[in-house]
């Protein structure tokens, strides 16, 4: 790996667990990348977000001390808000629609269902990095483009279909 | 930052933002993400499975601990149900990274059934449920069992599914 290629990108990860926060810190470290600030509640995620810029955002969705989806909308629709589009991956252990489409609809760019491997968290990662959508702002809705286009089969859409069955199958199995 | 307004909808649409491209150097990250890098990552996920037990515990006391507040403040429970849910979901998280899926498969039993006794009349027989959640919780951590646990593992969970069918 190229070294300090990722040496401007900023990350914030914002979980109440110590073990998850760790994790995750050491698996972006192992990924190259170098600046990265753990916040512990959304209300501390919040308080840094106003005060500096982050390029990407990590969220666990419960935490004792607030929620991620709070924190979503926080920077999606806070007038506040020094950037309403950062990427925001959702690391969470809610497996049900219901809750997938609760965070589509907060603005997610990214779902991600615990337990995880390196392999997907690089996937998300990648995907904000090669794949950014157009971002909507409406009366309704704050976020990403939802909407896929028509692709010819082998390109990025079919690929996330096929990991998205993949993840799907992962998360039946492991509960 | 290109944006489009469609006044008709008021809808702002906006270009993909590709500063993040920009900032790195590359349109593709497979460059960056080689097969030895991710292994390593994968590694990294691995030597954190060792911390799983110390942080478990702290939950399953926190567990025990909101149990007996239960039994002591019945007018607060659906607040210290929250707060069992949200426990119970952190365990269930760091079980599955961890590889104590039995664990896991309990917690996650737990904090179902929090939720769906939320709605319903709350009494003795759900505190008992809710009991021994907990209980066989700590059985399971003190013991360091993992995976599906074995013959434990199959009455553990034979037992869940009879609660779940004698449900209140």
């Amino acid at each position: 790996m190229a070294v300090g290629q990722f040496e401007r990108v900023t990350v914030l990860i914002v979980d109440d667990e110590r073990l998850i926060q760790n994790l995750v810190r050491n698996v972006l470290t192992a990924l190259g990348f170098w600046k990265i600030t753990i916040a512990n509640s959304a209300k501390k995620a919040i308080e840094l977000i106003k005060a500096q810029d982050f390029d990407i955002i990590i969220t666990d969705w419960r935490m004792k001390d607030g929620d991620g989806i709070d924190l979503i909308r926080y920077v999606r629709l806070d007038p506040e808000s020094r950037n309403i589009r950062i990427p925001i991956i959702l690391l969470t252990g809610n497996t049900q629609e219901k809750y997938i489409t609760t965070a589509r609809d907060a603005g997610v760019n990214e779902y991600m269902i615990k337990p995880f491997s390196a392999e997907q968290i690089a996937q998300r990662i990648r995907s904000i990095f090669e794949h950014p959508k157009r971002f909507i702002k409406c009366a309704t809705y704050c976020g990403p483009d939802r909407r896929f286009h028509n692709k010819p089969p082998g390109t990025y859409v079919e690929k996330r279909k096929e990991d998205f069955e993949k993840r799907k199958s992962a998360a039946t199995t492991s509960g | 930052m290109a944006e489009t307004f469609d006044k008709s909808a008021d809808v702002k649409v906006f270009a993909p933002d590709r500063s993040l491209q920009a900032k790195v150097g590359t349109t593709v990250l497979d460059k960056l993400f080689t097969p030895e890098v991710i292994k390593n990552a994968e590694e990294k996920i691995v030597e954190s499975q060792d911390n799983f037990v110390a942080e478990g515990f702290k939950n399953i006391d926190e567990l025990e601990g909101l149990l007996g507040e239960i039994r002591k403040k019945p007018t607060e429970i659906s607040r210290l149900l929250n707060n069992i849910i949200t426990v119970a979901f952190a365990l269930k998280s760091q079980a599955g990274i961890g590889g104590y899926d039995l664990i896991a498969a309990l917690a996650k039993s737990l904090h179902v059934y929090c939720e769906e006794s939320e709605k319903i009349e709350f009494n003795e027989k759900n505190i008992e449920i809710i009991e021994w959640h907990i209980t066989s919780l700590r059985k399971l951590a003190s013991a360091e069992i993992k995976g599906t646990g074995g013959e434990i593992g199959e009455k553990i969970m034979a037992e869940i599914l009879r609660l779940n069918e004698e449900k209140p």
